[in-house]
């Protein structure tokens, strides 16, 4: 079997107390830095949104629908771990 | 008057950060059956709310989404368990059967579709709170304050688990499609859901 190894760190980054702002910011700006990412993924892979609900295309619907559950307004999708 | 703490998100002005719940991209992962108008609309509400979200990410930079590792893991779990159960015949336990056979993972192309559901997320633009993004709380621990979000809003642990990283950042502001995330705004944090939940 192949596994991939990779080392674990010999020591621990020096933590650095950020604040929630700060932190919120920092991952603003990262957010922003990849928009070309964002673009490139788009043309490689199509609208990202739509593509969500064709990670699951290959498993029939059947199993799907078994993620739903009847409640007393109709079926509502329920967090199932069973299936 | 109390300041609002519901919102649609098909339609109000987004928050400059606000969190996802699992639930929210879910629905997507998870298409409804096409007879249940009720699951078919929330599953249109969280496409849409998706799409102001890209946008506003993308264009202006007014909205920033973020998802902690826990929303992740809860997707992870359910598309594998999804992908291996097509293997199985109907009403197998399918957790059962992937400790018998471990290598039903890779049969099911389980990495495949891992890696193509953190490529959506990422091409949406919605971040992922890394560990070393989380700061502590000033008065109580992390777990402390987890188990105050189970014992007050009556939450699972996961859920607690999503809304203590909000805290910790400072962020009131949940998309969710679970009722349970409903009962929130009797804290400090405001909803943003669907009108047909």
């Amino acid at each position: 079997m192949q596994v991939s190894k990779r080392p674990f760190r010999s020591k621990l980054d020096k933590k650095v107390e950020e604040t929630a702002l700060e932190i919120k910011e920092r991952i603003k700006a990262r957010s922003q830095a990849k928009k070309a990412h964002r673009t490139a993924l788009t043309a490689q892979d199509g609208d990202p949104i739509e593509g969500l609900s064709r990670i699951l295309e290959d498993v029939p619907v059947e199993i799907f629908e078994k993620n739903f559950a009847q409640d007393e307004d109709g079926l509502v999708y329920v967090t199932r771990h069973e299936i | 008057m109390s300041p609002a703490t519901r919102f649609d998100f098909t339609l109000a002005q987004l928050p400059d950060f606000i969190v996802l719940d699992s639930s929210v991209l879910l629905h997507l992962v998870f298409a409804a059956p096409a007879h249940d108008s009720r699951e078919k609309r929330l599953f249109d509400d969280a496409k849409t709310f998706l799409r102001r979200l890209k946008t506003a990410i993308d264009e202006d930079s007014s909205c920033t989404a973020l998802i902690p590792l826990q929303v992740v893991t809860e997707c992870f779990h359910r598309i594998t368990i999804t992908a291996i159960s097509r293997l199985l015949p109907i009403g197998a336990n399918v957790l059962v059967e992937q400790k018998k056979q471990p290598k039903l993972l890779i049969a099911a192309d389980v990495p495949t579709k891992l890696s193509n559901f953190i490529r959506r997320i990422d091409a949406i633009g919605i971040e992922i709170i890394q560990p070393n993004e989380i700061p502590d709380l000033a008065s109580s621990s992390f777990e402390e304050q987890m188990q105050e979000y189970m014992r007050d809003l009556f939450l699972m642990s996961a859920d607690a688990h999503i809304l203590t990283v909000a805290k910790c950042l400072e962020i009131e502001n949940i998309a969710s499609l679970d009722r349970d995330f409903l009962r929130i705004v009797n804290s400090d944090f405001k909803i943003y859901t669907s009108a047909r939940l």
